[in-house]
């Protein structure tokens, strides 16, 4: 079975870069970390990765990005994998966006950037948790 | 016989004596009778006093007789009724003085006359003879006395020599005068009473006519209606053919006639300075006084209206100056044809509708500078409203004005990935150092080679792959990787493509089927993430530096409404950072940080905040001087305070400074909103905000915020 997979959805290629280095360095030896410029190409990915075996564990996103917004997408994404941990990650967001995305995706947290690395680990590493997907159950 | 018969006829005599008597007194008690019942009339008409007459003519001949009246106060004597023969006599009035009747009034004593007795008062100088002559046979009079009060007198005389009056017809006369008397004095006192309630009649309906002049003329704001209001009143009580009122100049160096109307035309606006030398106006003014002129050669040279034909010389008129509040506001004149045409009644009803007038007119004037006043506040409130619009309307400038008030939202993004890069960085550079030493001991020469290729091409900058792109690149060495029978190879591929060495993969397969290829390629990767993540951290400044371009020429504001548990001190820390250019050139920073618990908050907002008060401080020592933060906790409050060594403000300006458009900034630079901006955002937070200066030390700015927030 393949690694599980962390996906982060900005479209500022910056705040990828940043992300992936910094996810890939805390929970990299576990899971795969995957990135994408916007909510559909993150689309995309998910049904690329679930035709690839791949399981998706968390999904990091942006909210406000060109097309798609974040809370729309993490309600498709929370359609089609209820179990995935979702977490907001933005400098501007509607307050009714984030409400929309905590009621209908199971919103697990929202972090507004800048953002403090440890308390992303964390928040990431609780909800794993929470969900019965944490490192030691792997 | 001759001696009864002589008693007899005594007896007679004697009883018609008593019968004659007898019938005399029931005359007069008849008499008296009808008189009494005069006094039932209020005041005296024609037919009472021909009563008078008809019942002493009963009593006595009085062919001719007159009732005078005697007025003390006014010295006259007045005839009220007069029947006499001779033609010649009319009812007349005349002064108290030496005649026949000033001697009965004087004496207070009846007096019969015969020639003898009155020649002999002529000669004695007690009387002078009326018209030189004396043409009655036998006169009588008698004063009216009532109350002490001779009243006036009752004369009877014949001119017949058929007729000469007795002593007992002067008793008579008297005793019927005594009881006349009361009546006239009665009457007297109802004419007294009825003049004295006309004249009080007159006075009240001048008072009320000069009420109403009042009230209209007060009533009215406008200084042309008020002075057409007192012409038409004026000119309804006193003779009128001119009327004018002249004001004072606002400069206050010449009279201009406001009104001035003249055989029912209207001037056109004169003007004449207060030097004028024949202007009466200007007289009148210049020595505060009434100016009362009658066929005065003052008047014949004093200038006339320009466009007015006079239809005859002006020969009467009367210049009031007009004060109001004990100020000269101007002067009122009215002006007439007659000769002599005011008297004194007419000058009180000037003086009084000219008092009613200066106030009217300072009304107006007030009222005018009033309106003009408001008219101006309207303007400017109007012109207020328009800059508030427009300041609402292009909201883009408003944030111009603000500067960086959207900047820390803006840059929350880049500020993000400079942080976590920064850390990556860190982190990588720990473990690299940590992991190279022991990785290199274990390479041999060839591989430290292959190595060192594979950190070079590492670090070399590349086009940035898409995310999508990248993706299909890592697919497709995976499965070259998988054909070379390598494991992990997503893993690898990953990695390789991210140490740009993927292209050339037999190059890299020394490495990659070395014992410790996993490690290698995590050291590699872990120091190409430091070059990496430096130039994401370049980028990310780049962005930044765009976003501040951009905001200083696009702002705007976003709508960030999430409430956060937040660390005051990162925020004041993010805005520090925006204001790093403006801080390191002359002003020297003071943190004075405690540690504090994060409060829950908008961020943005409360951001928004700092970079308000650190920008007005940085404003106020015009960057130059001493910034001091401070982050303290007080009770359940965080207090963050921004202090100053600027100019400081003065009371005034402190108590305004929070006011929406309230700005000690030059036109153009500030909108006014910033610290209104800061007092809402503080409040929607459930905190206050104080201030502290003094001019010339500085100022304190100090937020106190509850930690766990209202939202």
């Amino acid at each position: 079975m393949e690694k599980g997979v962390l996906l982060c959805v900005d479209d500022e290629i910056i705040v990828l870069t940043a992300l992936k280095d910094q996810l890939r360095r805390a929970f990299g030896s576990d899971f795969h970390i995957d990135v994408a410029e916007s909510a559909e190409e993150a689309l995309e990915l998910l049904d690329e990765l679930a035709g690839e075996g791949h399981k998706l564990l968390v999904i990091v996103s942006d909210w406000l990005m060109p097309g798609m917004k974040g809370d729309e997408f993490l309600i498709k994404a929370h359609e089609r994998f209820p179990s995935v941990v979702k977490i907001m990650l933005s400098g501007q967001a509607e307050s009714e966006a984030v409400d929309r995305a905590r009621r209908d995706a199971a919103l697990h947290d929202f972090m507004a950037k800048p953002w403090n690395a440890e308390a992303l680990v964390g928040s990431i590493t609780q909800g794993l948790k929470e969900r019965g997907l944490g490192q030691g159950e792997l | 016989m001759g001696d009864d018969t002589a008693r007899l006829v005594q007896r007679i005599g004697a009883l018609e004596t008593e019968l004659a008597e007898r019938r005399r007194a029931d005359d007069l008690q008849h008499a008296l009778y009808e008189i009494a019942s005069l006094s039932a009339t209020d005041s005296p008409q024609h037919e009472h006093y021909a009563e008078l007459h008809a019942i002493v003519g009963r009593l006595m001949y009085a062919k001719n007789f007159i009732i005078a009246t005697y007025d003390a106060d006014e010295g006259m004597i007045r005839q009220q009724y007069l029947v006499d023969e001779d033609p010649n006599e009319v009812l007349e009035a005349f002064p108290f003085g030496e005649g026949i009747s000033s001697l009965v009034i004087r004496s207070r004593l009846p007096w019969l006359m015969d020639h003898a007795l009155f020649q002999s008062l002529v000669a004695a100088g007690e009387i002078r003879a009326p018209r030189g002559a004396v043409d009655f046979n036998s006169w009588m009079g008698a004063p009216l006395i009532a109350q002490d009060k001779v009243h006036g007198l009752i004369i009877v005389q014949s001119y017949s020599a058929d007729v000469t009056y007795t002593q007992a017809d002067l008793d008579l006369l008297n005793y019927v005068a005594s009881h006349v008397a009361a009546i006239v004095a009665r009457w007297h006192a109802n004419i007294a009473l009825k003049q004295a309630n006309d004249e009080l009649a007159a006075s009240a309906e001048t008072l009320r006519l000069l009420g109403d002049i009042g009230k209209d003329l007060t009533g009215s704001l406008d200084a042309l209606a008020i002075c057409r209001t007192m012409e038409r009143h004026v000119g309804a009580l006193l003779p009128m053919d001119a009327f004018g009122v002249a004001l004072l100049s606002p400069a206050g160096d010449s009279l201009d006639y406001v009104y001035y109307i003249e055989d029912g035309v209207v001037d056109s606006d004169t003007s004449y300075p207060l030097d004028h030398p024949t202007s009466l106006a200007v007289l009148t003014f210049r020595e505060d006084r009434e100016l009362t002129l009658f066929n005065d050669t003052q008047l014949d040279n004093a200038p006339t209206a320009t466009n007015i034909q006079e239809s005859a010389p002006i020969l009467s008129a009367v210049f009031r100056p007009l004060i109001a509040n004990g100020r000269r506001i101007g002067v009122v004149t009215v002006q007439s044809h007659l000769a002599d045409a005011y008297h004194e009644r007419d000058l009180e009803v000037f003086r009084s509708a000219t008092a009613y007038a200066a106030i009217a007119l300072a009304n107006a004037d007030a009222y005018a500078t009033a309106q003009a006043a408001r008219a101006e506040a309207a303007q400017s409130l109007h012109d207020l409203h328009a800059a508030e619009a427009h300041l609402v309307h292009s909201e883009k400038m408003a944030a111009l004005g603000q500067l960086i008030a959207g900047v820390a939202h803006e840059i929350n993004t880049p500020i993000g990935a400079i942080k976590s890069s920064g850390s990556n960085i860190s982190e990588a550079l720990n473990s690299a150092l940590l992991d190279l030493p022991a990785l290199l001991a274990e390479l041999d020469a060839t591989d430290r080679a292959h190595f060192s290729a594979l950190l070079k091409r590492a670090s070399e900058r590349t086009s940035l792959m898409t995310t999508r792109e990248e993706r299909s690149v890592v697919r497709d060495v995976t499965a070259r990787l998988e054909a070379l029978g390598l494991d992990q190879a997503r893993h690898r591929a990953g990695l390789l493509v991210q140490l740009q060495s993927h292209a050339d993969l037999d190059a890299m397969l020394p490495l990659l089927r070395h014992p410790a290829a996993d490690r290698i390629l995590d050291t590699a990767h872990g120091i190409a993430t430091i070059t990496t993540n430096a130039d994401n951290i370049n980028t990310a400044v780049d962005r930044v530096a765009k976003i501040i371009f951009a905001l200083k020429s696009f702002s705007r504001f976003g709508g960030v409404q999430v409430w956060t548990p937040s660390d005051l001190r990162e925020g004041l820390e993010t805005v520090l950072t925006i204001y790093q250019n403006q801080i390191k050139h002359g002003v020297e920073l003071v943190r004075q940080f405690e540690d504090l618990p994060p409060v829950r908050c908008l961020p943005d907002e409360i951001n928004q905040v700092w970079t308000n008060l650190v920008h007005n401080a940085l404003q106020a020592m015009d960057h130059k001087g001493t910034l001091t933060l401070g982050l303290r906790r007080d009770g359940d409050n965080a207090l963050v305070s921004v202090t100053d060594t600027g100019c400081g403000m003065t009371p005034e300006v402190r108590e305004r400074i929070f006011d929406a458009f309230f700005t000690t900034k030059p036109a153009g630079e500030g909108t006014g909103l910033g610290l209104d901006i800061v007092r809402k955002i503080i409040e929607k937070h459930g905190g206050r905000i104080l201030v502290d200066s003094e001019v010339g030390k500085g100022s304190t700015f100090t937020v106190s915020l509850p930690i766990a927030g209202v939202g």
